[in-house]
């Protein structure tokens, strides 16, 4: 029993120990805009073992941010951003160049030189576009099936990439054509009596399929409680293809890793292909087609049926 | 080569030089028999048989057979033998010249309701046994330690010195600093690839089947390989070879059934047990709900019909077990682990001479699957064929000498299908063989002196990187006084089948197995192993033990891979070394345990070395029951660890998480703390410790026969800290305070 008293019945644990400066460079260029955004920040320390705790602001600022590529650089602008994190209004620092539009097949080379002169880079090559795959099934709704299902090809294997389906529409609200975006998941699973939409993750796969029920429950969703569907008009379905860059693959891949969900990690690891740093320098490419559709299938939600397009963007 | 014509050179010789004295001999012969409980038939292994008159003395076998040989003829000799948990049995035997006699002995269980622990004649069986290394259990032993949820195979061994495991919540042990996959696990002479159940919480085994298990820490003999580490040797019961028998228990988690009975000429048993309730899981699990069911069955059937063929027993061996993890949201992933197995096996006992084998087939399988559903979750596959063969003779000389010889064939197939933290894709599917040959010599002819010399011919690999190699095996005993012994062992291990294991999660699920690939040598592991052995009285026992473990080509996950093409291990080095000690005392109301371990584990990879998740510095337990009479039995054991190695945080950064494929241009709100890690493993966790009590009562109602136990698991409620979550900074500790109890009826 006085063994029992005099022995510890829990022990503090300090799991910290001070370690070296750390600096992050986020930066993922995109193909569909012209304006690309590098972020820099640096470790931080927090009390109770709560980070979220430390407010302050962690992105460093007076850097000087280059991106070259072929023969040409693009200056990054060290510009302050405000912005409202949860309801309190806030400034960091980005580094923004507005006249940068990536092109497919492309290495780009990032340098970030700090304040203190410490210099972080990393190299990203942009993915080739991809062939999207001919198939007279390709319509919506199929002929012969209840999916639609939808091929491409990469001139690189072991990309990631994710495509998703989506309808553009308008909606006659007070008499002005209002456009509207609907994404289509993969299907809906009935969870505790709700429909969950269901969306398609980046991986390895370079076809896409979509129950026919999906797409007739996004079409129905638009106009759920609205009893005049003549005043949508279903303009064209579109499905887009992104092709991440390796980087941004093994990147996405490790923030995956943790999904076993009784599985118990301690030292997960933490990909970077940033030198002398961390974070991530990547790139993707974004493609859309435009996916056929039949009137009859707008007409059978009542609704008004706007292009019939094959056409590629 | 010159190596493996030094062994065969050195058998050979050993064959021939010591087979002649059979034909020499004069004036002299062989007493041999069986040990079995009179109720039941069922062998007893490793009981201690002695010869009263020459105070010499030997142990069972894993059939229960003993042998004698040399006897001078003519002369009236008093044979005792003895078993836990048995009333010690005497016979008298006239040995006649250059025959073999027969001496069978049935022992008769202590009465129901009295536990009592008898080792007669251990002192003269064990001066001469090479046994470094060796630790043999008994189900009788196994019932006085404090029971869990579970009585459990696998976290009995905890208790002995040298053995690790990570925590509360998992099962899985490391020995001497070999990993888990380095430890062979044989059930009847089948190895068996995830024997756990529950996440690894519990092993697959009822220990209601167990007839016994030893376990060698290392420094194992030439029978066994394929595996760097150790051997845990499972053996089951044959089943009530005199009447039927039928029991049925039930825990906080699992119900079981039991028959046995005898059949013309031989025995069954059967057994088979099941979850019914998951709520004792959130225990083990930080209250997390885990919809986790799970069997497991098992059975045996022996026949031994003197008319159909002398001396031989053949058996029919099975075993099934699956866990499942069904979730009813399409969005969550699934689980599903299966372990089948199969086999028969011939033995013989050779008449009028002193031969043992048996001859065997098994097949055992095993099948991991991670299901994702509509999950993120990625799918996992694994898949293991293993097909063996083997056959063992053992011959006993007159000079007492015993050569052990056989063969051991596999043909495994493995397939495996994940894709890992980087996205990259492994589908490796491979078959190999592994054909062995042993032989050893048991060089035991003296009372103070025993060597057991031997080698293993690894004529083929099953990774195409391992040719044909000879893995010399030696143990040697020396009593320079009969209190005392003095023991070494040393060996070479080698080992192609490999798991890829995570090394930084504590609670593993998939642990998926491979042929060593061909971009990597096979693990070859070197024991050095010496100890003491004190015996200066009849029921005390000090043993002392220390090792070195040297293991080269040791795989290790690459936590890098990022392509398809980049490999899944990179090839590291481990070493470990230590002392063990262990001091035990017991007589007909007590049984005493103490041990202490002192041990350094390091692995080493690209030149940085680190300890590994289960390098505890030190290890201390301690264990006491008391048969209080009439039933009643009351054990304690307290566990203490030093604290187990973690990779310090240094401080967080905010990382940029990828959530949505369109890349919210909201970066800001896209970020989330993440920590920074210093040094792997280069911190420890605060100690652990642990007292466990158990009273158990046995009563007789008419013909039902009842044990009640209650056991009480962390009696002080300790905190034993399991990880600190990093994300949270929640402290997860270990079980808390924990009253079961399990009921058990035999009709």
């Amino acid at each position: 029993m006085i063994f029992i008293l005099i022995i510890s019945c829990e022990d503090d644990l300090n799991p910290f120990i001070k370690g070296e400066d750390v600096f992050i460079v986020n930066c993922i260029l995109k193909n569909d805009r012209g304006v690309q955004t590098v972020y820099l920040s640096k470790n931080y320390q927090a009390e109770n073992f709560d980070p979220k705790s430390n407010t302050e602001d962690h992105s460093i600022g007076n850097g000087f941010v280059r991106v070259f590529f072929k023969d040409s650089v693009k200056i990054f602008s060290d510009t302050l951003v405000t912005q409202n994190i949860d309801g309190n209004e806030k400034s960091f620092n980005s580094y923004i160049n507005s006249n940068f539009l990536t092109k497919p097949n492309t290495e780009y080379e990032l340098e970030a030189v700090l304040n203190d002169g410490r210099k972080l880079r990393a190299f990203t090559k942009t993915p080739n576009k991809v062939s999207f795959i001919p198939d007279s099934n390709n319509i919506i709704p199929p002929p012969d099936k209840n999916y639609i299902s939808v091929g491409w090809s990469t001139v690189e294997d072991q990309l990631y990439s994710s495509a998703r389906f989506k309808f553009i529409y308008f909606k006659n609200e007070n008499g002005k054509q209002v456009r509207y975006e609907k994404e289509v998941p993969r299907t809906y699973v009935l969870e505790n009596n709700v429909y969950v939409p269901y969306y398609p993750v980046p991986s390895y796969l370079q076809r896409i399929n979509v129950e026919m029920i999906a797409f007739d429950r996004a079409m129905a969703e638009i106009s759920e409680g609205d009893p005049d569907k003549k005043n949508y008009t279903i303009l064209t379905f579109i499905l887009e293809i992104l092709v991440y860059d390796k980087n941004l693959t093994a990147y996405y891949a490790s923030r995956s890793e943790l999904g076993e969900s009784f599985a118990i990690t301690t030292n997960e690891s933490d990909y970077t292909n940033i030198s002398g740093g961390r974070g991530i320098f990547g790139s993707f490419i974004k493609q859309r087609f435009a996916v056929r559709f039949t009137h009859e299938y707008i007409k059978s939600f009542g609704y008004e049926p706007g292009l019939t397009s094959s056409i590629n963007e | 080569m010159s190596r493996i014509n030094f062994y065969l050179f050195f058998l050979i010789s050993s064959i021939i030089l010591f087979s002649t004295q059979r034909i020499y001999s004069q004036g002299v012969g062989t007493i041999r028999g069986q040990v079995t409980d009179i109720k039941t038939g069922e062998a007893l292994l490793y009981a201690n048989v002695l010869i009263k008159e020459l105070q010499t003395g030997t142990s069972t076998n894993d059939r229960g057979y003993f042998v004698f040989t040399s006897i001078p003829q003519n002369k009236d000799y008093t044979i005792v033998a003895s078993y836990v948990g048995y009333e010690e049995k005497t016979l008298t035997v006239v040995v006649q010249a250059n025959r073999v006699t027969e001496l069978n002995f049935t022992l008769n269980p202590t009465s129901f309701e009295l536990q009592t622990v008898e080792k007669v004649g251990e002192k003269q069986a064990e001066t001469n046994t090479t046994d470094v290394g060796l630790r043999v259990i008994t189900m009788k032993e196994l019932e006085s330690m404090p029971q869990g949820v579970e009585t459990d195979l696998f976290r009995s061994l905890q208790y002995v010195p040298g053995v690790k495991t990570t925590g509360d919540i998992s099962s899985r042990y490391y020995i001497r600093g070999g990993s888990a996959d380095q430890n062979l696990i044989l059930l009847n002479g089948a190895a068996v690839y995830n024997p756990f159940h529950a996440l690894g919480i519990f092993s697959i085994f009822d220990p209601e089947i167990v007839n016994s298990m030893e376990l060698y820490k290392g420094g194992f003999p030439a029978e066994f390989g394929g595996k760097a580490s150790s051997v845990l040797n499972i053996i089951t019961k044959d089943g009530n070879k005199n009447k039927f028998n039928a029991s049925a228990a039930i825990s906080l988690l699992t119900g079981k059934v039991l028959l046995e009975g005898p059949i013309p000429h031989g025995s069954y048993i059967i057994s088979g047990r099941k979850t019914y309730s998951n709520s004792i899981f959130k225990k083990f699990l930080n209250n997390q709900d885990v919809p986790l069911d799970f069997y497991d069955f098992s059975f045996k059937v022996n026949y031994a019909n003197e008319e159909f063929s002398e001396g031989t027993k053949i058996v029919l061996h099975g075993f099934t077990s699956q866990d499942k993890i069904n979730r009813n949201s399409e969005l969550s992933e699934d689980y599903k682990w299966q372990n089948n197995l199969f086999g028969v096996k011939w033995f013989q006992v050779a008449k009028n001479t002193p031969v043992f084998w048996d001859i065997g087939m098994t097949m055992s399988t095993y099948q991991g699957e991670i299901i994702p559903k509509l999950s993120n979750v990625k799918p996992q596959l694994n898949d293991v064929k293993d097909l063996s063969f083997k056959t063992n003779i053992n011959y006993v000389l007159n000079s007492r000498d015993e050569v052990v010889f056989g063969f051991d064939i596999k043909d495994i197939k493995t397939e495996l299908e994940l894709e890992n933290n980087r996205g990259a894709v492994s589908k490796i599917s491979s078959k190999g063989s592994q054909i062995a040959a042993y032989a050893k010599y048991k060089f035991i002819r003296f009372d103070n002196f025993g060597i057991d010399a031997g080698f293993r011919l690894n004529v083929a690999q099953l990774s195409e990187k391992s040719g044909s190699t000879i893995d010399p095996r030696i143990s040697l005993t020396y009593s320079f006084i009969p209190q005392v012994s003095v023991k070494l062992a040393y060996g070479i291990y080698q080992q192609d089948l490999i798991t890829l294991t995570k090394e930084d999660q504590i609670l593993t699920l998939f642990e998926p197995w491979l042929i060593t690939p061909d971009y990597l040598e096979p693990t070859i592991s070197t024991h050095y192993i010496g100890g003491l052995t004190f015996r200066f009285i009849e029921n005390l026992t000090l043993k002392l033990e220390g090792y070195y473990k040297d293991t080269k080509n040791l795989p290790i996950i690459n936590s890098e891979k990022v392509f398809n093409s980049d490999p899944d291990f990179r090839a590291g080095e481990g070493e470990s070394y230590g002392w063990e000690s262990f001091l035990g005392y017991n007589n007909e109301l007590i049984n005493f345990t103490i041990s202490y371990t002192n041990s350094w584990s390091y692995k080493t990879l690209d030149g940085w070395r680190y300890y590994p998740k289960y390098d505890i510095r030190h290890s201390f337990n301690t264990g006491l029951s008391i048969n209080i009479g009439k039933g009643w039995l009351i054990s304690g054991m307290w566990i203490y660890n030093s604290g187990l190695p973690f990779t310090q945080l240094t401080g967080y950064y905010d990382k940029y998480i990828i959530n949505d494929i369109y890349f919210d241009e909201d970066y800001f709100s896209s970020t989330e703390p993440y920590t920074l890690l210093g040094d792997k493993n280069i911190a420890r966790l605060p100690d652990y410790h642990r007292l466990d009590l158990t009273l158990s009562k046995k009563l007789s109602l008419g013909s039902l026969n009842m044990t009640f136990n209650f056991s009480i698991l962390n009696v002080y409620d300790r905190k034993n800290i399991l990880y600190f979550n990093r994300e949270t900074g929640e402290r997860v500790n270990m079980l808390p305070f924990l009253p079961s109890a399990t009921l058990k009826v035999d009709f």
